[in-house]
């Protein structure tokens, strides 16, 4: 029986049953390889799945369950377990399933050479990572892992009104983490690349930004506490735009936990700042046509030259608010019921980063640790920050154990430049970003 | 996976007839529910279950390694075909290890539960998240929003291994949390947290608990609704043994653990080395009863054991999963842990702390002239290369004269975990636990940290700095 079949008779049986459901078949097969000081750490191969089954009464009572066993016996025995439990949960009228019919199948993340390339050539690639990472410096001393992983991901939605939407997508992902050591000084280097395709990940580019990271963190120091002015490497930048998604939810917004609550068409950030959803990248690593409530996805504008203009909605919230779900209900193989997320939110680009480094003086981050714990209802973050001191558009110096600490509504009312190096990390995507005038916490 | 001593020693040894000194079979059985009160009414339920198997072959320091959902007896050997023609490529097959017999370990239980989750109805799940609502409801009426969650999930394991072992281990976590959303007279928003969690049955779910911990988020939010913003820069720190042990497992329990010590942490080549404070002695317990990372064996099927990792200042050794014990030529602490079925063990703290001094607790306050006092942490993060690290504040106060006086908000602590054991130079006789999920490598695993009072004379303070920039 396919999955097909068998997601059917499930449905089948809650339409019998007087329920409304909807199911997520996530199945992914990769290969993985990491080498770390030279040795194979890991060679895998392997199929991981998980389904996610959600039940609405009538009245709008909910709940949901999960199995990783993708047979027509794992997946009724979970749709039991939901059935079962519904009754549990109170009434609200907001919970519903989509009636998104048109849908159009977009199979422009899928790559055959990705799909097709053999765990021999991944272990290869994961290998000459580790080795060009090893042999770049002589100070790197260690490297701690070089990882390479293919993925193909097949996703199947299914639900009581009877919408059937599917997607087949390819991956290609490396990073590598290495230690660079002087004497008595060390410091870390990290980068990663992940695409649709093999062929767009750059081994070169990966090795050079994580070896550059390292080593310019062996001399680095903590400078005085005072206000200066910040510009985010890409992967700092995405740090922080991670952090809005929470507080840009519709259901936190309804619940009142989020600190961009009552601030719908009002001035929201810097004039010169427009954050776009934008799920159909098609340069971006993931791209989707539908989210994980069955709504088709579109691009649109979050804030619009400082303005907020939309929340972000999956069908409860929307229908809180009286709107339209944006599709924004998101989930994956690990976590198989939806929950607001984004693909691709990133802001636009106004400068190069060539412009943007020219300034007379700034911290240029290329590390936060701990933006996890920025409070999404208030904004407020206290993180440190390393990297390297700009003068006159020249790197000077190098610092860390510093702390920066402030407002998300600070960060975006001073945030002046936006580059086109964009780097994407799935759900958000970075470049590098200048913001003025920001606290900073060291000696 | 219930298959026969003939089939495993069949799947172990087919696994490693192209070579690999060990071979291992780890089969998990997961089931939990999670109830969440959110917005005036309970809001979600759901029940989650996974089950599978994998198969490893490692062979001097490299790994072969393959899963399943399905782990029937075909499946296995499925799986120890796809590694042994995997290990005819990579491994020196000279010699052949075959594994002749299976002996089935006796059971430890550091972890004694009353009360299976499975035996409790739904009902008696969702009492205990509205005995916290109640509590929480009427507490202070700033609070705006309540969020009370219960979860609980139970983890049978199985190693069946090339040392002719056979282990089962199974471990509980209930875990409730309750967050609250408070707001100011300006309509500013402050957000308080608090939960527990253990290794145990559903009688973890005491009133007691959850008062306490109704409370705790209570103090927190008013803290902060009441504090001005944290200043920033250098000051005299005090944290408390309320605030857990964030400290003790960011900045130093990670760069102790062998496989981040083979990748060039701050701890490396240190062992015998004096690298904190005579005051300071460490350990990681996985025996501690009924703690959160308390475990009766490891995912290795090694029994775990309180690994002493400094005494008196000392560096005494690591934390080591049965890789890194091999390379260090040391035996496993028991520290091999992997998040499910589908990933490789790997080093990973269990329950860690600072072992209690000899100074009382209030003295240590009094001693500070001008400070931060911090009550409770929250979560945290750190660089296992240089040491460093950052945790946030979630309750603090600065101290003046030796007196609390107000609180504040917005603050975090960073500094060097290295530099921050040398110069601890007041340690408290009290000992207080925090519990978490610890992330890495992308695994969680669950843990919990614990410390007495300490003095940190001089810490890195992440405030606000007014004025214009530089």
């Amino acid at each position: 029986m396919t999955i097909k079949q068998i997601l059917d008779k499930a449905i089948i049986n809650l339409v019998n049953k007087g329920l409304k459901g909807q199911i997520n078949v996530f199945s992914v097969e990769n290969k993985i390889a990491s080498f770390s000081n030279g040795k194979l750490e890991q060679l895998s191969e392997g199929e991981i799945g998980n389904v996610g089954i959600k039940v609405i009464t009538k009245d709008g009572k909910t709940s949901t369950s999960s199995t990783n066993i993708l047979t027509q016996e794992g997946i009724m025995q979970a749709l039991e377990k939901a059935i079962d439990m519904v009754k549990y949960t109170q009434e609200d009228e907001a919970n519903d399933i989509s009636d998104d019919k048109e849908f159009t199948y977009i199979d422009w993340a899928f790559d055959m050479d990705t799909k097709d390339m053999n765990l021999n050539e991944v272990m290869k690639l994961a290998e000459n990572l580790e080795k060009k990472a090893k042999n770049a410096d002589e100070r790197i001393k260690f490297v701690r892992g070089a990882e390479y992983e293919t993925s193909l991901t097949r996703i199947y939605f299914v639900n009581t009104n009877g919408l059937y939407k599917n997607a087949l997508f390819t991956n290609a992902s490396s990073s590598v983490s290495l230690a660079a050591i002087e004497g008595e000084k060390s410091s870390f280097g990290f980068d990663f690349e992940v695409a649709q395709s093999v062929r767009l990940i750059d081994i070169d580019r990966i090795v050079k930004n994580s070896v550059e990271f390292a080593i310019s963190g062996l001399n680095a120091e903590v400078l005085k506490s005072g206000r200066y002015d910040i510009i985010m490497s890409p992967f700092a930048s995405a740090n922080f735009i991670g952090t809005l998604v929470t507080p840009l939810s519709g259901e936190n917004v309804y619940k009142g936990k989020s600190f961009l609550r009552e601030k719908l068409n009002q001035e929201v950030a810097n004039k010169k700042v427009t954050l776009i959803h934008d799920p159909m990248n098609g340069s971006a690593p993931i791209i989707t046509s539908f989210d994980n409530e069955g709504t088709n996805t579109s691009r649109f504008n979050v804030i619009e030259k400082g303005i907020l203009k939309t929340y972000l909605h999956n069908i409860y919230s929307a229908n809180k608010f009286g709107a339209k779900p944006t599709g924004n209900a998101f989930s994956s193989v690990n976590s198989p019921n939806p929950s607001i997320g984004t693909i691709n939110l990133h802001f636009i680009a106004n400068e190069t980063k060539k412009e943007i480094l020219n300034v007379s003086k700034a911290l240029y981050v290329t590390n936060i640790m701990g933006m996890h714990t920025t409070d999404p209802s208030s904004g407020r973050f206290s993180v440190q920050i390393s990297g390297r001191v700009i003068e006159n558009g020249e790197f000077v110096g190098s610092f860390r154990g510093m702390t920066l600490a402030g407002t998300l509504s600070e960060l975006l009312n001073n945030l002046e430049a936006i580059g086109t190096d964009f780097k994407y990390f799935g759900p958000v995507s970075g470049s590098t970003m200048l913001i003025k005038d920001l606290s900073v916490g060291g000696k | 996976m219930n298959l026969s001593k003939q089939q495993y020693l069949e799947i172990l040894n087919n696994s490693l007839s192209s070579g690999g000194e060990y071979s291992e079979i780890f089969y998990e059985d997961v089931f939990g529910t999670n109830i969440l009160y959110d917005n005036g009414k309970i809001e979600k339920v759901n029940f989650s279950s996974r089950k599978g198997a994998s198969i490893r072959v490692v062979s001097e320091d490299e790994t072969v390694f393959a899963h399943t959902n399905d782990p029937t007896f075909e499946n296995l050997k499925s799986l120890a075909d796809t590694l042994k023609k995997i290990a005819s490529e990579r491994f020196n097959s000279e010699s052949i290890i075959k594994v002749e017999n299976l002996e089935e370990k006796e059971k430890i239980d550091f972890s004694p539960f009353k009360i299976p989750f499975d035996t409790v109805s739904i009902d008696e799940k969702i009492e205990k998240v509205l005995k916290g609502v109640n509590l929480l409801k009427n507490a202070d009426k700033r609070i705006k929003q309540i969020t009370v969650s219960y979860s609980d999930s139970s983890r049978k394991v199985k190693v069946i291994n090339s040392e002719g072992k056979i282990v089962e281990d199974i471990r509980n976590y209930p875990v409730y949390s309750v967050i609250v959303y408070a707001e100011d007279n300006n309509g500013n928003l402050y957000r308080g947290y608090s939960s527990d969690a253990a290794n145990m049955g559903f009688e973890f779910f005491t009133d007691e608990m959850i008062e306490k911990l109704t409370k705790d988020v209570v103090r927190q939010v008013v803290s902060q609704i009441e504090g001005e913003d944290a200043p920033a820069g250098e000051f005299t720190v005090v944290l408390s043994s309320e605030a857990g042990g964030t400290m003790i497992h960011e900045a130093c329990g990670h760069g102790m653990e062998a496989d981040l010590v083979l990748s060039g942490s701050v701890y490396r080549d240190k062992v015998g080395k004096k690298i904190a404070s005579e005051k300071i002695n460490v350990v990681d317990d996985g025996t501690d009863k009924n703690k959160r990372g308390t475990l009766n064996y490891d995912d290795e099927g090694t029994p775990t054991k309180r690994t002493v990792l400094i005494e008196n200042g000392i560096l005494k050794g690591y934390m080591h999963s049965k890789i890194t014990a091999k390379k260090f030529n040391v035996e496993s602490t028991g520290n091999g842990r992997r998040e499910s079925y589908m990933v490789l063990p790997i080093v990973r703290m269990r329950n860690t702390m600072i072992l209690p001094g000899k100074d009382n607790p209030e003295d240590i306050i009094k001693s500070v002239k001008y400070g931060i006092f911090v009550r409770k942490m929250g979560g945290g993060q750190v660089d296992v290369i240089s040491g460093d690290f950052q945790f946030g504040v979630d309750e603090g106060y600065i101290i003046e004269n030796g007196e609390l006086k107000n609180s504040i908000r917005g603050a975090s602590l960073v500094g060097n975990g290295l530099k921050v054991l040398e110069s601890i130079d007041m340690v408290g006789n009290d000992l207080g636990y925090g519990v978490g999920t610890c992330g890495k490598d992308g695994q969680g695993a669950p843990v919990s940290d614990a410390q007495p009072t300490i003095r940190i004379p001089k810490l890195i303070v992440g405030g606000i700095v007014k004025g214009g920039s530089k």
